[in-house]
């Protein structure tokens, strides 16, 4: 190759070139990974943790929209970080959630019972169902007056396109070993004594989140059942019926702490953090629930 | 119509004479700090994001910091790993292309073969002079051994493994 004189244009070339591939190679190390939050701030004595979207056990959040995805596992990693960090003597869980799995939300409130910390919940404009589980698990929750909460109840609907499926002269051949296997195919009618089956699955769910709040907030559980009617409550309502503390804002939770502990609050958040990698797997994302909810097997505590 | 022939030395004094010589070591230093300036703006910068987290810590807090994260330290590692590589095809692609880096060319720098001045320097003298050239990961090991080679020997190790010689062009 012969040697080449250098001009403004050429070195321009290589030195964006090189601009390009940086900013790219740097994007692709912008990881999930929550090391990344500023626990490390060793000013900071409170820990906001975000609780944004579907609760699930595992995912992410969709960057680019869609449906978001509060992953428990994660929500648990950073419960276990603030509760491992001597600096850190609460946590504040800001939530915006319909709600979600049944045992996520579970294992994300007994993590926050377990962590032995000052809790308080800020609920948003939403915090039903199963997100309202996790609420209802720390000390003190706190909502807008129009924020939407309660709703303790279980969904398991889905859509029967078996009658879909006979206009269109296609059959279901059932082929199963273990008679309940296929309960709840969308392919085919349900029977009754499926039905029953499947309510009843249903209803303990059902009570054991009933059971839960009524621990959680101190009151009995015919009061607790009676309000478990799956009907969602705004938060000046929510107020009166015992089912949440104060309203106010992230500020008010604040206020609660300083309070509480009789410290001068610095926060820090737990942001999580997407590389391209984690971008680009959402595109073709499994976590993204759609139709899932209304087409697979799955109970859950959403709104 | 005859068109008059303008000559470029109507006095006949001297022609301009350029010498090439051995670059001084200072002008090599700052060379390569120019060179670093801008490797600095156009590739370091781009992963200051992901030392945020150091970047407000003392020394003991970072020890403390990155051995309660071992996820961090495989993380830390590997961007290092891929800046190491970016530098080194700033320096590739430069000397390779036009015998010199933007801070070479800034201060007049040359890099030639040693023994055949006029021969273009292959890849592999030019990729062997440029990896004791980053001051990162493990190249930061060869950095230090080149340094000291040049105390000892008052010619870099990188030069001497790829039978290079940086020169200067001096103008009379």
């Amino acid at each position: 190759m012969r040697k080449e004189v250098p001009n403004f244009w050429s070195i321009g070339k290589i030195l964006l070139t090189l601009f390009i591939i940086s900013s790219l190679a740097s994007m692709f190390f912008g990881s999930g990974n929550d090391d990344e939050s500023t626990i490390s701030d060793n000013k900071a004595n409170v820990a906001i943790i975000p609780v944004k979207g579907v609760i699930m056990v595992e995912g992410n959040s969709n960057p680019l929209g869609g449906t978001s995805v509060a992953s428990s596992d994660r929500i648990i990693k950073e419960i276990n970080k603030a509760k491992n960090s001597p600096n850190i003597k609460a946590i504040i869980f800001e939530i915006n959630s319909p709600g979600g799995g049944g045992v996520a939300s579970d294992e994300v409130g007994q993590a926050i019972k377990e962590s032995n910390l000052t809790t308080v919940s800020v609920i948003r404009e939403m915090g039903t169902s199963g997100a309202y589980w996790i609420a209802s698990a720390t000390d003190h929750i706190i909502a807008n007056r129009m924020s939407l909460t309660g709703s303790i109840g279980v969904i398991g609907s889905y859509l029967d396109f078996s009658g879909l499926l006979e206009d269109f002269n296609i059959t279901y051949k059932r082929f199963v070993a273990g008679k309940y296997k296929d309960i709840r195919s969308p392919m085919r009618e349900i029977t009754n004594e499926e039905s029953k089956i499947y309510q009843g699955i249903l209803d303990k769910m059902h009570d054991f989140f009933i059971t839960e709040v009524a621990a959680n907030r101190g009151l009995s559980e015919k009061e607790t059942r009676e309000l478990a009617t799956g009907l969602f409550y705004l938060g000046s309502e929510a107020l009166e019926l015992g089912l949440i503390d104060e309203l106010g804002t992230i500020e008010d939770a604040k206020n609660y702490i300083e309070k509480e502990l009789d410290i001068e609050v610095v926060t820090t958040e737990f942001k999580e953090k997407k590389s391209i990698t984690d971008i680009l797997s959402q595109l073709i994302s499994k976590n993204d629930i759609g139709l899932q909810k209304f087409i697979y097997n799955k109970p859950q505590l959403l709104d | 119509m005859v068109k008059a022939k303008v000559s470029m030395n109507p006095l006949n004094l001297p022609k301009k004479r350029l010498f090439e010589n051995s670059a001084s070591i200072w002008k090599r230093i700052l060379a390569y700090l120019i060179d670093m300036m801008l490797i600095n703006i156009i590739i370091i910068d781009r992963f200051k994001d992901h030392f945020n987290e150091l970047s407000s810590l003392d020394f003991t807090q970072i020890i403390t910091f990155v051995n309660t994260n071992q996820e961090l330290i495989a993380q830390i590692a590997t961007i290092e790993a891929v800046i190491s590589v970016l530098i080194l095809f700033y320096f590739i692609i430069f000397e390779y292309k036009f015998e010199r880096t933007p801070g070479k060319m800034i201060m007049k720098l040359f890099v030639k073969d040693k023994t055949k001045k006029k021969a273009q320097l292959t890849f592999q003298q030019v990729f062997i002079r440029s990896i004791f050239k980053i001051p990162f990961s493990i190249f930061g090991l060869l950095m230090f051994v080149d340094v000291v080679h040049y105390m000892f020997r008052k010619e870099r190790l990188g030069d001497k493994l790829a039978n290079t010689i940086v020169t200067e062009v001096i103008s009379t």
